[in-house]
């Protein structure tokens, strides 16, 4: 282990298992969440392209499906049951283990101490551990798909008694069960990384890094973790009673309820409390996964954009608003429920009053781009596709938000399209557009700029065709989780528009592949990559190509201004990187004169109590520290 | 987008207009006349006694197919597991036959998840004539099946079934595709070693974003010209059209704002790409009057549309109940609805779940006086212009009573009864004249994942005139079998 590395960074022998997998150092936590998010990815994906067989081909049998599946695929046809649990499923790895961990834990990990100038997190042993934690709730979380009774069948949102009674449906049994535990670690772990981002935020902040002039991704990261810190454990909770109703025969969701010819002995509960729970973490979540995709642009934007980004402040509150508003909004999932229509009127205000901060964000981003001097790597094109998709998916949020219109709206492919563009969509723009700005930082290679392209322009318009027509179906009151649509008559006539949107699908995630080979070619075969290959003024690029503990070889730099000094007239470049001093440029670039800020010492990396715990930890597995 | 009429009298208005309007061409009006005509005959003489067909597609539909198990087994070939006695019993009364410690109801019963089925009180004929419909959907499936084959191998091969031709299109593309990139980079190398950049990738990205917008555009153009649905279906209940028009000015609002933003976008993205020519970009941080103005503009709009649409919200879910309602009540459960409506008395009688049986299957107490006479309907007629209440009721877990076209959707929660209270304002003959769909029916839908056949709870409702309505309802059985004698002998 390396130890005291402030000022002597000799690398110091680290063995396989600290490096690589019990590893304590954030860029290399950083890539152990990108990869098993990535591996959530592709499985979640290849799920979406089960059941959009089955949505896009009704009436066909596909004889290698009871080969992959068994039973599940009996006959060549996708099992309505499986259906269910492809789609629970589905949304599940998306949500929590994709965008919640695989966005937030890596680049909250790579930029939090990068960006802030520190040498690790605050306790890089509590971020070991959160990093583990998800890795075993993710191996549950798979596990599940091969239990006999089959994976979690209820939604993602698993609404009891259809989550709460195995009789409702086999998903419910052995599925369930697993779902809750592997969610009851993800929280535990999103927990610890969020407590260990926000601390490491306020607290580890080199010298001259004052919070006005973080990069607007910390703050986003910043925001995203306290959401985080107060909405999981409401979910947790939740669980944990659901946990009761199933096993130990309590009734907090359950009453009057007639299943498998028998009336249950289960009164005075209610499965709308369930709801309120589950949403309260659930709304804030939509802006857990957005804000951090929604950060990364801010800076990919302004890199590229050659340009500060247009209203810092203006950024900076409108994440405030949003991450304040959006723990009270959670009532328009609740519409039509049968929750008092008193609450309809107060949640539908308070859900538009969010689009306000929005908006703000969108005319940011286009007044930024407005007379830049635009590159477009392939990091710049995902960040304008991240806007065009906020934007378009966006503005149905004021549809939806709306409890009139969602009387009919509610649940049908309109939501679908809704949040499928702003936050599923949007939200992998921005995680693809972090992947290939920060590259050249996590592997010291450059990936193919030409493929690069290739894979946006490919996934833009795959999105677009998969997404977009969805919202006629929706108007037209096609109900979303439907094995097939040809039982209703008005359904029927939308067969064609499914198989177009599934060959969609289908070729969209085709095109991932040209990431996919583009990511693990160039770890290897990759042009090296320069100290700061986008000309960029923020600390991670003051830091050497190759991997060292401790970041950085000598003391940390020292910040003089704020992220954004692109283009400044009269200076001799287009970019001020944040460690220059003011002395040393023309006077007229000066920033305006503030306190000197005291000097103090470097805050250690690891503290004693993580050195502690973590030669305990090896040696629970009978590793002694090299 | 037209804005939806608010009244039905003004509807019937347009409608009549519309014909007046083709008057001169006969071919146009003459069919529509003489099928609502006959639409109106077909429903006076219709005969009140179900078909197999529509007892099977109402009924049965829910949990089986023929050729599938969903959540019952699949009913192709059944006449050749069971004889036609057992049958009856079984479909009469499951659970008696279950009782009866009959080894092959047992094991069916646990084969598939102890799941009952409802008991239906049918006819011997019904029941017969529900199996020799199954007998004739075998037939059909079987027919479709060897079709399916025979006609896409006309060269011989039998084809399997799958996507058809569609993998070879797409693999021919990709290997179009990259030949031209490989021919792109043979070219391209070429000019590199004489030192001319052939593609400048900057400015392709910048242009290709405009020609996605200009691409983007005419496709959505496209849709919106190919489906027409750029708004809900047509509305066919009073608040539907206040919907409707609050729906059309958010269309316009945030339709307006999705083609300026992304003007701006994709044109700044074009005009603003780097074209190596050495420009320097425009160090212009903040401006907080422009900030000032697109916060508080937003904010006015939305202001606005909030207010309107609590207005219209409240109108809807706290609106006043008029005299003299229909009302009824829903009952959902894994998969399928039932109905009930209040006989005489105009009161619906007391329930409980723990009364729920094979025999009784909503719950309803036998020994209250109000439920002597409700009536239990296979599908849901309504008077046009009378204001409904549906009282919706779970069995098992939560479902959602969804009919697009009344504008009405409202979870069936069990432990907690809720209700929607809606006035249709178009019967079903004047719907298909309206939407020129002669096939049209008002279905009920469960919007709620409640598990395997949340697909399949169809229920048909039908709106007629008062009338028609009275009759419909005299011709209906009670719920409890004993009543039904007495009403029998009123009738």
């Amino acid at each position: 282990m390396s130890q005291n590395h402030e000022h002597h960074h000799d690398h110091h022998q680290e063995s396989f298992i600290s490096k690589y997998i019990f590893s304590m150092d954030h860029k290399m936590i950083a890539k152990q969440y990108l990869i098993t998010g990535m591996i959530m990815a592709v499985v979640a994906a290849l799920i979406s392209l089960l059941f959009r067989l089955q949505l896009g081909w009704p009436d066909q049998t596909f004889p290698w499906l009871e080969s992959l599946l068994g039973d599940w695929g009996k006959g060549g046809r996708l099992d309505p049951n499986f259906y269910l649990a492809l789609v629970t499923m589905h949304g599940t790895l998306m949500v929590f283990f994709v965008l919640t961990a695989g966005l937030s834990g890596t680049f909250s990990n790579l930029l939090i101490p990068f960006q802030i100038g520190a040498r690790d997190m605050a306790s890089p042993f509590m971020n070991m551990l959160s990093y583990w934690l998800f890795f075993l709730s993710s191996v549950i979380m798979l596990v599940s798909l091969f239990v006999e009774s089959g994976p979690a069948a209820a939604g993602w949102t698993i609404y009891p008694p259809l989550s709460a009674l195995p009789q409702a449906v086999p998903g419910s049994g052995l599925g369930m069960t697993l779902w809750l535990v592997s969610m009851t670690l993800f929280i535990a772990s999103s927990l610890m990384g969020s407590l260990n981002y926000i601390t490491t935020i306020l607290n580890m902040r080199t010298v001259g890094m004052k919070m006005t002039r973080l990069p607007l991704t910390i703050w986003a990261f910043l925001t995203t973790s306290i959401l985080g810190v107060l909405s999981f454990p409401v979910l947790l909770a939740a669980a944990v009673l659901l946990i009761f109703d199933r096993s130990f025969g309590t009734s907090f969701y359950l009453s009057d309820i007639f299943i498998a010819g028998e009336a249950l002995n289960r009164q005075g509960g209610s499965p709308i409390l369930f709801q309120h729970l589950f949403w309260f973490l659930g709304h804030p979540e939509v802006y857990i996964v957005l804000m951090p995709a929604l950060g990364i642009t801010s800076e990919v934007v302004a890199t590229n954009a050659r340009k500060p980004i247009f209203g810092y402040r203006a950024m900076i509150g409108s994440l405030l608003g949003i991450s304040f508003l959006s723990f009270i909004v959670w009532g328009h999932h609740m519409f039509v429920t049968g929750m008092n229509p008193f609450l309809g009127n107060v949640f539908m205000i308070l859900t538009l009053v969010i689009a306000v901060p929005s908006a703000v964000k969108t005319f940011n981003y286009l007044a930024t781009l407005w007379k830049g001097n635009l590159k477009f790597t392939p990091a710049m094109l995902f960040a304008i596709g991240l806007v065009s998709l906020f934007i378009s998916g966006g503005l149905t949020g004021i549809w939806l938000g709306n409890a009139a219109l969602d009387i009919n709206l509610h649940d049908t492919y309109f939501v679908v399209a809704h949040f499928h563009l702003v936050m599923g969509s949007a939200s992998m723009f921005g995680m693809l557009a972090g992947v290939y700005h920060w590259y050249p930082k996590m592997f010291g290679k450059m990936m193919n700029a030409k493929l690069g392209y290739l894979h946006f322009w490919l996934t833009f318009a795959a999105v677009y065709l998969v997404f977009f027509p969805m919202h006629f179906m929706g108007l037209d009151g096609v109900p979303r989780r439907y094995y097939n649509f040809t039982g209703f008559e008005y359904m029927s006539e939308w067969m064609d528009l499914n198989r177009f949107i599934s060959v969609s699908a289908i070729l969209g995630s085709a095109a991932q592949l040209i990431f996919i080979w583009n990511f693990f070619y160039s770890i290897r075969k990759g042009k090296d990559a320069p100290v700061n290959p986008w000309n960029s003024n923020t600390l991670e690029w003051t830091t050497p190509v190759e991997r060292i503990h401790g970041n950085w070889p000598g003391e940390i730099p020292h910040v003089h201004r704020w992220p954004y000094d692109y283009s400044r007239p009269g200076a001799p470049e287009d970019f001020i990187p944040q460690t220059v001093k003011d002395d040393e440029l023309p006077e007229e670039l000066r920033s305006p004169k503030v306190k000197p800020v005291p000097e103090r010492a470097d805050a250690p990396a690891e503290t004693v109590v993580d050195k502690v715990l973590f030669s305990r930890f090896l040696n629970l597995f009978g590793l002694k520290k090299a | 987008m037209a804005i939806r009429v608010a009244s039905t009298n003004r509807k019937i208005q347009l409608i009549t207009y519309t014909m007046k309007f083709q008057y001169f061409s006969v071919d146009k009006w003459l069919p529509k006349v003489l099928l609502t005509v006959l639409l109106a005959l077909s429903a006076t003489f219709s005969n009140a006694q179900p078909t197999g067909a529509e007892l099977y597609n109402n009924n049965c539909g829910a949990c089986h197919r023929i050729d599938q198990d969903l959540v019952g087994p699949a009913l192709g070939g059944i006449l050749e597991r069971r004889d036609e006695a057992w049958l009856i019993k079984w479909i009469r009364n499951s659970q008696a036959v279950i009782a009866s410690g009959d080894q092959y109801a047992v094991d069916l019963y646990n084969k598939w998840n102890k799941v009952a089925m409802p008991a239906y009180d049918w006819t011997d004929d019904e029941i017969k004539s529900v199996l020799a419909y199954v007998k004739e959907q075998e037939a059909v499936v079987a027919a479709k099946a060897a079709d399916g084959g025979g006609a896409a191998g006309g060269g011989g091969a039998v084809k399997p079934t799958g996507f058809g031709n569609g993998p070879i299109v797409v693999l021919t593309l990709i290997m179009l595709g990259a030949m031209l990139l490989y021919a792109g980079r043979v070219v391209s190398s070429r000019y590199k070693l004489k030192g001319i950049r052939l593609f400048n990738w900057n400015s392709i990205n910048g242009i290709l974003f405009i020609v996605f917008m200009v691409v983007g555009f005419a496709l959505v153009a496209l849709q919106f010209i190919k489906y027409m649905k750029f708004t809900l279906p047509v509305a066919a209940s009073e608040h539907g059209a206040i919907i409707d028009s609050m729906l059309a000015i958010t269309f316009w609002l945030t339709f307006v704002v999705f083609i300026a933003t992304h003007i701006l976008l994709f044109g700044y993205a074009f005009l603003y790409r780097d074209q190596g020519d050495g420009r320097k970009a425009l160090f212009y941080p903040d401006n907080h009057k422009l900030e000032f103005f697109w916060t508080v503009i937003p904010a006015i709009v939305l202001t606005v549309l909030v207010l309107y649409g609590t207005k219209v919200w409240r109108e809807i879910t706290q609106g006043e109940i008029e005299e003299n309602p229909v009302e009824l009540e829903l009952f959902a459960y894994q998969f399928g609805w039932q109905a009930r409506f209040p006989g005489a008395d105009k009161t619906l009688g007391a329930h409980d779940f723990r009364m729920i049986s094979a025999t009784n299957s909503m719950g309803i107490d036998e020994s209250d006086a109000n439920a002597q006479d409700d009536l239990l309907v296979p599908e849901v007629y309504l008077p046009v212009n009378r204001q409904v209440i549906l009282r919706l009721r779970a069995r098992d877990v939560i479902h959602s009573a969804y009919l697009p076209h009344f504008r009405v959707q409202m979870n069936v929660v069990p432990g907690m009864p809720t209700q929607f209270v809606f006035t249709p304002t178009m019967t079903t003959d004047q719907m298909r004249v309206t939407t020129n769909n002669y096939n049209f029916n008002y279905e009920l839908a469960c919007n709620k994942i409640c598990g395997a056949a949340h697909f399949n709870m169809r229920m048909k409702f039908v709106v007629v005139t008062e009338a028609e309505y009275e009759a419909w309802l005299a011709k209906q059985r009670t719920y409890f079998r004993k009543a039904e004698t007495q009403t029998a002998a009123i009738n």
